[in-house]
């Protein structure tokens, strides 16, 4: 299939791509790519709306330079965030808090990133690799995948959860019942019945996916690191650097390169979409690797494996979008639109007239990818000092910046309030030990979960069963199940009393346990208000849950010692700030945006914070409010976002771009 | 308080110290009064509304006009499009209706989604489609094809092409659709008229995975805009895969229905009526079949300023998307967009539109019935 034309093209496309203009676009595009990346909550949807409406009437293959040249980095520099702060930088690089920042906590942030990089530099090349070689056989593979083949995979992609359970399996699987069910908030797929939503408009989408992410993850890093430290590097050191990341990379190049070709994959099949594919990847190293009990404590394989799976997933990502036009993730659906405003259809053309511009994208993705890491790795040693500054200066910027990503989700006031109610479970969940992970998991899977078994049931019945590819993954799901059964850290462990598992006072737990077992009660009976197709999902979901909850509940009101179902942080953690005391703030700070809207609402608060935590310099403060305003008017004026009015701005005549 | 108070207070605010500095400038008030009459944007900026996420259709439309659209405004101001995706655009034209000024600023992208909602009597709605005045209202065809396996490339006649779908039993004919009321309740409709009844597939994302499970043979029929499916689904029509029914056709102007401009020789649903039951098509189900074809069809895209605005602003905007469209349609690249239809400028369009934002009340009852006894989910479409 490969001939010799083909050959010239790929060689042509990178010289047109490495003359000057070419590589100029290719460059800013990298740049800018790298900006979001680093701002977390922003990711490739963001980076290309900024883009979009410069595409129209360029140079297709300027334009697609610079539109690849801004996915590439994306999956690199989102983890800066990730490492240094505990914030997921992007929805990809959720898994890599779970070992990353507790690296940077040990002063061992430098390590984490010329680790991450460089496994991700790795992973991006062999994406655009399998990118070019597999382009010309993907077609059959991708229509070989099925509804069942689809819903096998979701259901592999949910067994991953096993892993990811913390110390009480029960707990680990009821919390997933949990996330599946929030999940299901919002419009039913099969009959577009409004389901949970309280007659709401907001919830009839459901809650937007990266609020789900910032509020499990974030918010509850940002106010745990406040209570316990006065900075995120408890040593107050950065470590050896990225040569030594480098050389992680080199010793563990078997993990990197299962777990890139992994990404490449989950990124291609339809079904799965590419949120996932860091837990995926970090489930897939827990299940493969022996000595498991350092893993969430900052072992570097766990940075390894997300960090190479979601660079290497956008090569696999490229190919369904470009030869069906169906994107393999949100930034992909824009990237599509990107096509339309140049004029290219995506579709068995861009292996035939169209060759040149689909090499000129593999092209960009691999030089992307090198770029955007000689880039990170030039930036690492300075960004990972910030984690030795004093973090009372960090957090309200913070606090501002995840504010801000959440209300790029739908742009409405409710998206402040969607992130501080998950963040309020975030806090409470990580006290009470509920996987955070298993939570998000279930609630990414849930939309693809529900669809795909009406789908695979309603063409095949249940002849689906006996399609080969399907029998395949039933039997991978069923050697997961066992790996999770047979590897767990937690087999025969004991507790000590005085730890976070001891048995006295455990009357907070029980209430938080009380409150996810009515969610799921609720769940139950509201299902009975749809059609069959509407609500079948929620009510076996649902039922589920209340078989998990039922003894778990009971192990937590009778445990007389020490157990893996208690937990609780509160006991082990003696600190001046409840985790109260910041929700507090945090309410605070609507207050301000409510009255003055948000740039300068988000200002006051930076200022009245550190006056508080740090002491007063007013002048010092105020200029550090400043340019919080300045930051978020900058964002609003690329992004032609709109903030939140405030009840006292409507009378002064203020721009729109700072919330008038 | 309210949006409305607010806002007028806001721009009471305004006029005050508007007021007080032509006050001050002696002599100057007059001026200011005459000045209205010259529709001028410069220095201004415009907000398009589209209440969907990058990268989709209705954005890509935007997103294309945009540039043109300041070239051919008076004053050539600049064009922004803020997206305001949600609530199946429910959410962004809510915030339109509630926030826009009436000075020909703000303008909001509507899509078919959006009537078709509006028509169904989505609980989500909070304006009245009547306050949106259409700038310009750009129609796309719909084409609907089944899979070769089938067979009906081998029969001779419309007739017997019809009567071969009918003879097999529900099993064979699958169509994946996203829920009961979206797009393709028009072909689901229509194939019911015609007597050939499908096994619905729900929960799919959208026309791209529907046209993948086409593909892969799950589905045996489907349905796609003429120009996609021209485009985007030419493989399938190249090996044979796909096998062309019928179109909607166009309505026109004084609301007949013609072959679709982009395919001129495949037939409309229209002809298939006739050529299965021998007469014009007529009658209560047909009636809201035509209101579900007006929604797909012609109302696929627009651009729309809100109720109050000055005459002479929207005769201002009305000019600039003459110039657009006559400009746009000479390269190819708007050809693509656009195709072959013909777009409808001018006070037309809102009489037009309510073809498909509203039916006749037997029609609905029809309607209602429909979805109800196949899919046991209740509508309330709106009444004309």
């Amino acid at each position: 299939m490969i001939d010799t034309t083909m050959v010239d093209i790929f060689v042509a496309a990178f010289y047109q791509l490495v003359e000057p203009t070419h590589l100029i676009f290719l460059f800013g595009g990298v740049i800018l790519g790298l900006t979001v990346g680093i701002l977390p909550g922003l990711g490739g949807i963001a980076g290309l709306s900024v883009l979009l409406p410069f595409v129209f009437g360029m140079d297709p293959s300027n334009a697609l330079a610079m539109m690849i040249g801004l996915l590439a980095p994306l999956a690199t520099s989102d983890t800066f965030p990730s490492v240094l702060m505990g914030i997921p930088g992007t929805s990809n690089s959720q898994a890599t808090v779970v070992d990353g920042f507790p690296m940077a906590k040990k002063g061992e942030g430098a390590r984490a990133l010329g680790a991450a990089f460089t496994a991700s530099m790795f992973g991006g090349i062999l994406g655009a690799f399998v990118l070019t070689v597999a382009i010309f056989a993907a077609r059959p593979v991708i229509l070989a995948m099925g509804f069942g083949e689809q819903l096998l995979l979701v259901i592999l992609a949910l067994s991953m959860i096993g892993m990811l359970t913390g110390t009480s399996a029960l707990k680990g699987l009821a919390t997933c019942c949990v996330g599946l069910l929030l999940g299901s908030l919002g419009t039913a797929p099969a009959t577009g019945e409004f389901r949970l939503g309280f007659e709401s408009i907001y919830l009839s989408d459901g809650i937007p996916i990266v609020i789900v992410g910032l509020g499990m993850f974030a918010m509850p890093e940002i106010i745990d690191v406040l209570r316990r430290t006065s900075r995120i590097s408890e040593t107050a050191k950065l470590g050896h650097g990225w040569i030594q990341g480098f050389k992680d990379v080199l010793t563990h190049w078997w993990i990197v390169l299962r777990c890139s070709v992994l990404g490449c994959i989950i990124g291609a099949l339809p079904g799965l979409g590419g949120s996932v594919v860091d837990w995926i990847a970090y489930g897939h190293v827990i299940q493969t690797t022996k000595n498991r009990e350092r893993y969430g404590t900052g072992d570097v394989r766990g940075v390894l494996a997300p960090e190479s799976a979601n660079n290497a997933k956008e090569g696999g990502a490229l190919i369904p979008t470009l030869l069906f036009g169906i994107p393999g993730s949100g930034s992909m659906a824009i990237l599509l639109g990107g096509f339309i405003l140049i004029g290219i259809e995506p579709g068995v053309t861009m292996l035939t007239q169209h060759l040149d511009l689909t090499f000129t994208m593999i092209w960009s993705l691999a030089i992307g990818n090198v770029l955007a890491t000689l880039l990170c790795l030039l930036l690492a040693n300075y960004v990972a000092r910030l984690t030795t500054i004093r973090y009372a200066y960090l957090a309200p910027f913070m606090f501002v910046l995840i504010f801000f990503a959440a209300y790029q989700a739908t742009r409405e006031w409710a998206d402040l309030f969607a992130l501080f109610t998950l963040g309020t479970l975030g806090v409470f969940m990580k006290r009470f030990g509920w996987s955070r992970p298993a939570l998000l998991i279930g609630y990414f899977l849930a939309p693809r979960l529900e669809p795909t078994i009406y789908q695979a049931y309603q063409v095949y019945g249940f002849s689906f069963l006996e399609r080969p590819i399907v029998i395949g993954l039933v039997i991978a799901t069923a050697l997961s199940i066992y790996a999770a059964w047979r590897f767990s850290p937690n087999r025969g462990a004991t507790y000590k009393e005085e730890g976070v598992h001891g048995t006295s006072g455990r009357w907070p737990q029980l209430a938080f346990a009380a409150v996810f077992l009515a969610f799921t009660v609720y769940a139950l009976v509201d299902s009975f208000n749809y059609t069959w197709y509407g609500g079948i999902f929620m009510k076996i979901t649902a039922s589920v849950g209340l078989l998990l909850f039922a003894p778990l509940i009971y192990f937590m009101v009778r445990a007389d010692k020490p157990a893996g179902v208690l937990h609780d942080g509160e006991r082990t953690l003696k600190v001046a700030h409840s985790d109260y005391h910041y929700l507090a703030w945090l309410l605070g700070m609507f207050a301000l945006v409510g009255l003055v809207g948000f740039p300068f609402g988000c200002a006051l608060f930076i200022f009245f914070f550190m006056q508080n935590k740090i002491g007063s310099a007013p002048l010092k403060h105020a200029i550090m409010g400043i340019a919080g305003v300045a930051f978020l008017g900058v964002m609003s004026y690329f992004l032609t976002l709109r903030y939140p009015e405030g009840v006292l701005l409507q009378f002064f005549d203020v721009p729109w771009w700072l919330g008038g | 308080m309210n949006e409305v108070t607010r806002l007028s207070r806001r721009r009471l605010f305004r006029t005050v110290t508007t007021l007080a500095v032509t006050a001050a400038t002696f002599g100057l008030v007059a001026t200011a009064g005459t000045s209205a009459a010259a529709v001028d944007f410069s220095g201004k900026r415009i907000a398009v509304i589209v209440p969907f996420s990058e990268g989709g259709g209705t954005d890509s439309y935007s997103r294309f006009m945009a540039p043109y659209f300041e070239k051919y405004l008076p004053g050539n101001p600049k064009i922004v499009i803020i997206n305001r995706p949600g609530g199946g655009s429910m959410s962004g034209i809510n915030y339109y209706a509630a926030r826009a000024s009436q000075d020909g600023t703000w303008v909001v992208a509507l899509s078919t989604t959006s009537n078709s909602n509006y028509m169904l009597g989505d609980k989500r709605v909070r304006f009245d489609m009547e306050d949106f005045i259409p700038i310009i209202l750009s129609p796309r065809g719909i084409m609907q094809y089944v899979r070769k396996d089938l067979g009906i490339q081998n029969e001779p006649t419309l007739k017997a092409k019809i009567e071969k779908l009918r003879s097999y039993p529900k099993s064979k004919l699958v169509f994946g659709g996203k829920t009961p009321t979206s797009g393709g309740l028009a072909l689901r409709t229509a194939l019911s008229i015609l007597g050939v009844e499908v096994n619905s597939v729900w929960g799919l994302g959208g026309n791209g995975p529907m046209a993948l499970g086409f593909e892969r043979g799950e589905f045996t029929v489907n349905y796609d805009n003429t120009l996609s499916f021209l485009n985007n689904r030419a493989h399938m029509i190249k090996s044979g895969m796909a096998v062309p029914l019928y179109t909607f056709g166009v309505i026109n102007e004084d609301g007949s229905i013609s072959r679709d401009p982009a395919t001129p020789d495949v037939p409309t649903f229209n002809e298939a009526y006739k050529a299965v039951y021998g007469k014009e098509p007529s009658g209560t189900a047909y009636e809201g079949w035509k209101s579900l074809m007006a929604v797909s069809v012609t109302l696929s895209k627009s651009w729309n300023l809100m109720r109050g605005t000055p005459p002479e602003v929207i005769e201002a905007w009305r000019t600039a998307a003459r110039k657009v469209y006559a400009e746009v349609m000479k390269s190819p690249k708007g050809q693509k967009v656009f195709g072959p239809y013909k777009n409808i400028i001018g006070d037309s369009a809102i009489k037009i539109r309510r073809l498909g934002t509203t039916l006749e009340p037997d029609a609905a009852k029809w309607l209602a019935k429909y979805v109800k006894d196949r899919y046991n989910i209740a509508v309330a479409a709106k009444l004309r």
